[in-house]
């Protein structure tokens, strides 16, 4: 089982996110397959039942763990270590900045209101953490 | 009062019996010590505030007697104090009699001999208890005040946020109706798709605002030198360029320069002379003025153009947020802007007013007292 490169794991409580990243993801990587978890321990037990997928987005403000309790988990799992998880929030506080960092985040991606816009960048992130940057394929060693 | 009775009462108030009055009824406690603390004057005020009587007061050690105690000092650093300049005054915690405590406001005088030589001091106290209490219970009411405020903005914050979200769906899912259906939608329901998409746009605007306004109030000032008259310029520049049709002229005092936030005051300018513009874009040679002027010795800054004006009816209305006296499709806006713009000035400690006729323009007036606190400091080095 090697890091799934076509697999992009969502997670997000809000169905209309869901939707809108879906239909930016179809438009700008019709080579990926988003599949969704709305809550933290569904995104542990899925990680859990998948290989690494190529990259995680990550909801700020959920339900129960948030954000970065989650983050710090899918961190503590090895196989998981060095995928990219791109923090996709609403938020653009500077603390909740931070805090996403501090919990080991590679990026943070503000849901703006302007949906051209976010589509735009949705597609320029997934290009550079599918197609340009490398990560380690811990499940190959 | 003739000669003769001014006399007689300046003979009575210069008695012995007269001054012994005005010490015994004085309300504050008034008593002396020697050099050595010992009680040497023990006032009617002092006997009903410490509780102990002349004849148990006389002769003792007002330290011992009293336990006096200062908050942030030690007794020996004040009494220095006292015996190198003659005077100190402060506030001393005390014991009564019954061993309770209770705060006076006390001033202490040394007393000389006829030589020069210290004698001992005399001491006025005053019970400051009630006073204390009530500044304690204000205090507590201002913190109260203080959480509430900022519990209600942070509220307004992330109210503003939550509304962002269902906002931005809503804008989303018409734009992608309007593109993935394009060939299935007629003109008319294009139309009202449309008309979804900028009632989400003017609202997002306001909440912006509203975001603004509750940023404006928490954040911290930084002062620096600001050239009003460059940032005024940049704005009116920005403007010409988004909106390259209308014509209008600036009249910009050069080198107006103040100590303020230069953010915020960008945001006030910026809203100033955006209504300036707004409001005086259908005038023909339109005009729109920044300079300052004296006033009563008050520098105060302004903002003018020969637009639409409006009634001074509404003048004291025109600060409040949400308040509007043009239709949106006369001249848009959220009608937070004047708000904003009295949060920035009230917040450089000045005021801000306007004064016009409708049809005649308007001026919007400002002050700002903000001192320049690092500089001021560097010049004198």
């Amino acid at each position: 089982m090697a890091n799934n490169r076509n697999a992009i794991l969502m997670v997000d409580d809000s169905t209309d996110e869901l939707i809108i990243v879906k239909r930016a993801i179809k438009i700008s990587r019709p080579d990926c397959v988003i599949d969704a978890v709305k809550d933290g321990a569904s995104a542990l037990l899925w990680l859990q039942n998948n290989p690494p997928p190529a990259v995680i987005l990550l909801d700020f403000k959920l339900p129960g763990m948030d954000g970065t309790d989650i983050l710090r988990r899918i961190r503590a799992h090895k196989e998981n270590e060095f995928t990219p998880v791109l923090m996709l929030t609403s938020s653009n506080l500077d603390s909740d900045i931070m805090a996403a960092y501090g919990a080991g985040a590679n990026g943070y991606v503000h849901k703006t209101y302007d949906i051209t816009l976010f589509v735009e960048n949705i597609k320029a992130v997934l290009h550079y953490w599918i197609d340009v940057n490398l990560v380690p394929n811990i499940l190959s060693q | 009062m003739n000669p003769e009775e001014k006399q007689r009462v300046n003979d009575y108030t210069e008695t012995s019996a007269f001054k012994a009055l005005l010490l015994s009824e004085v309300h504050e406690a008034i008593f002396s010590s020697d050099k050595n603390y010992t009680i040497t004057y023990w006032n009617k005020a002092a006997e009903r505030i410490f509780g102990w009587t002349k004849e148990e007061a006389l002769g003792k050690n007002s330290g011992e007697l009293l336990k006096p105690e200062l908050e942030r000092s030690s007794r020996d650093r004040e009494r220095s104090k006292l015996w190198d300049t003659g005077y100190w005054e402060g506030e001393v915690r005390y014991v009564r009699k019954d061993g309770t405590g209770f705060y006076a406001d006390v001033n202490s005088t040394v007393l000389k001999d006829a030589n020069g030589k210290d004698m001992g001091q005399v001491i006025v106290a005053r019970d400051i208890t009630e006073h204390k209490r009530a500044m304690e219970e204000l205090k507590k009411y201002a913190d109260k005040l203080a959480a509430t405020n900022k519990e209600l903005e942070s509220y307004s914050y992330s109210i503003s946020h939550d509304l962002r979200a269902p906002l931005r769906a809503m804008k989303g899912f018409s734009k992608f109706l309007l593109e993935d259906y394009a060939d299935k939608l007629d003109e008319q329901a294009k139309e009202y798709i449309g008309r979804i998409v900028s009632g989400s746009d003017k609202m997002n605007e306001i909440i912006d605002d509203m975001l603004n306004l509750s940023t404006i109030s928490r954040q911290e000032i930084q002062t620096q030198e600001i050239d009003l008259s460059a940032v005024s310029e940049t704005v009116f520049n920005t403007l010409c360029q988004d909106d390259p049709a209308i014509e209008i002229e600036a009249i910009i005092e050069p080198e107006v320069k103040i100590c303020g936030d230069f953010g915020l005051m960008k945001i006030a300018i910026s809203n100033l002379i955006g209504n300036a513009w707004k409001y005086s874009s259908k005038t023909p040679d339109a005009k729109i003025e920044f300079g300052a002027l004296e006033k009563a010795g008050q520098k105060v800054y302004f903002v003018r153009d020969n637009g639409v004006g409006f009634d001074m009816a509404f003048a004291d209305k025109l600060f409040e947020p949400f308040r509007r006296f043009h239709t949106e499709s006369e001249f848009p806006g959220t009608g937070i802007g004047l708000a904003i713009v009295k949060r920035v000035i009230e917040k450089h400690g000045g005021t801000v007013w306007a004064e016009s006729a409708i049809g005649k323009g308007a001026t919007f007036y400002f002050t700002c007292n903000l001192k320049p606190k690092n500089e001021r400091s560097g010049d004198g080095e």
